[in-house]
């Protein structure tokens, strides 16, 4: 009878609710405040059905991201890869890796689709928060109600119209999990973080009195957002051309298929070595083509309204 | 972090160390543990699992406890 340690690979399904453990422990020790969201907690909760994820995801406070990530690094994490790709809006999130571990590390400083300060998104959320138990451990999550925002969000940004089966999926177990005051808060914690227009399917698809649903405070953000969900990854790329001397086109266009092979094997939660390169590259290809109608579309909006 | 006959375990005392992992009868030991039982209990719970008599596991469960407690995964009380 043995210990196993390194001999025996950790399974993703125990990895991360470790990982989740980990980072509320380095958080804590540094006084920060930290919430998981999405993966094993979502489960949880009751908002999706349990699933292994690749990464570990966490919602800081803006200006404690630099101390949480110095903290991890110091317990063996490292960033992941450094992006050649262009963005739309900020990057929001840090990826950590480390190779004891087969799940990654997101660290968001915030989340898109909130469109209020991501200092203050995270506050309200933080008044809400709950504890729920990861390897043993308590560790501060969304509650139901912030985590059903995060999941709705993240599904709608390649669902704008909500009519997607997964948001579908999410809106039945928000119905039976979310009593009608909890509905009620939704409501309120998406006027209070500026999300009511970027989370308006999901708002009615639970309930919500569409009377009681404004637009957006920021309508620059908003527009910002309804382009990235309309053109998906492609937007960046787009703008990123229609800003590039038409004769560099080829070499940007070759860099956008081809990019880093670090970027590739980050792009696919796949740690280097583990899958051939030249069929992670093929896969992006494939992508690339059945993304082209959408791409010169974006390229076009984005050559007649300029950069941005 | 448990599921069918494996356990992952990470001390968060030292959380640079990797994860470890148990499985068949180190999971089942540790599953015994329960933070008031005594060595000889733990002996009975194991032997009582896989069917065999308290003598035939008793040294596995004693080394294994040993090496557990050497790992820092467990304190005598």
């Amino acid at each position: 009878v043995t210990v196993s340690g390194a001999a025996v690979r950790l399974r993703h399904e125990e990895a991360g609710p470790l990982v989740h453990a980990l980072v509320a422990h380095v958080a804590e020790g540094l006084g920060i405040r930290t919430l998981a969201i999405k993966g094993p907690a979502v489960a949880l909760q009751g908002l999706r059905a349990p699933r292994a994820s690749a990464d570990v995801d966490v919602l800081v406070h803006p200006s404690d991201l630099d101390a949480l990530v110095a903290g991890l690094r110091a317990v063996g994490w490292r960033p992941s890869v450094t992006l050649t790709t262009p963005a739309v809006m900020p990057r929001h999130s840090e990826n950590l890796l480390n190779d004891l571990w087969p799940v990654g590390i997101d660290l968001h400083h915030y989340f898109p689709g909130f469109l209020a300060p991501p200092g203050e998104v995270f506050d309200a959320l933080w008044e809400r928060h709950v504890a729920v138990f990861l390897a043993g451990r308590p560790v501060p999550a969304c509650d139901p109600v912030g985590m059903s925002a995060i999941v709705a969000l993240h599904l709608l940004r390649d669902d704008p119209e909500g009519t997607g089966p997964r948001l579908a999926d999410l809106a039945a177990r928000a119905s039976s999990v979310l009593s009608p005051a909890d509905v009620a808060a939704l409501v309120s914690l998406a006027e209070r973080t500026d999300a009511v227009a970027t989370l308006r399917p999901f708002l009615l698809a639970v309930g919500a009195d569409p009377a009681g649903l404004g637009p957006a405070r920021d309508p620059e953000a908003l527009a910002l957002w309804e382009r990235r969900v309309r053109f998906g990854g492609s937007l960046p790329w787009a703008l990123h051309l229609a800003g590039t001397p038409a004769r560099h086109w080829p070499r940007a266009v070759w860099h956008a298929l081809m990019l880093t092979d670090d970027e590739i094997y980050a792009m696919h939660h796949v740690a280097p070595g583990e899958a051939s390169l030249t069929r992670l590259r093929l896969r992006r290809m494939r992508r690339f083509v059945r993304g082209l109608p959408r791409a010169v579309e974006a390229l076009a909006e984005a050559r007649r309204h300029g950069r941005g | 972090v448990t599921s069918a006959g494996r356990v992952a375990l990470l001390d968060l005392a030292r959380p640079a160390a990797p994860a470890q992992v148990l499985e068949g009868p180190a999971a089942a030991i540790w599953g015994a543990l329960d933070g008031t039982r005594a060595t000889a209990d733990i002996v009975a719970v194991v032997a009582g699992e896989f069917g065999l008599a308290p003598d035939a596991v008793r040294a596995d469960v004693e080394g294994f406890l040993a090496s557990l407690a050497e790992r820092g995964l467990v304190e005598a009380s």
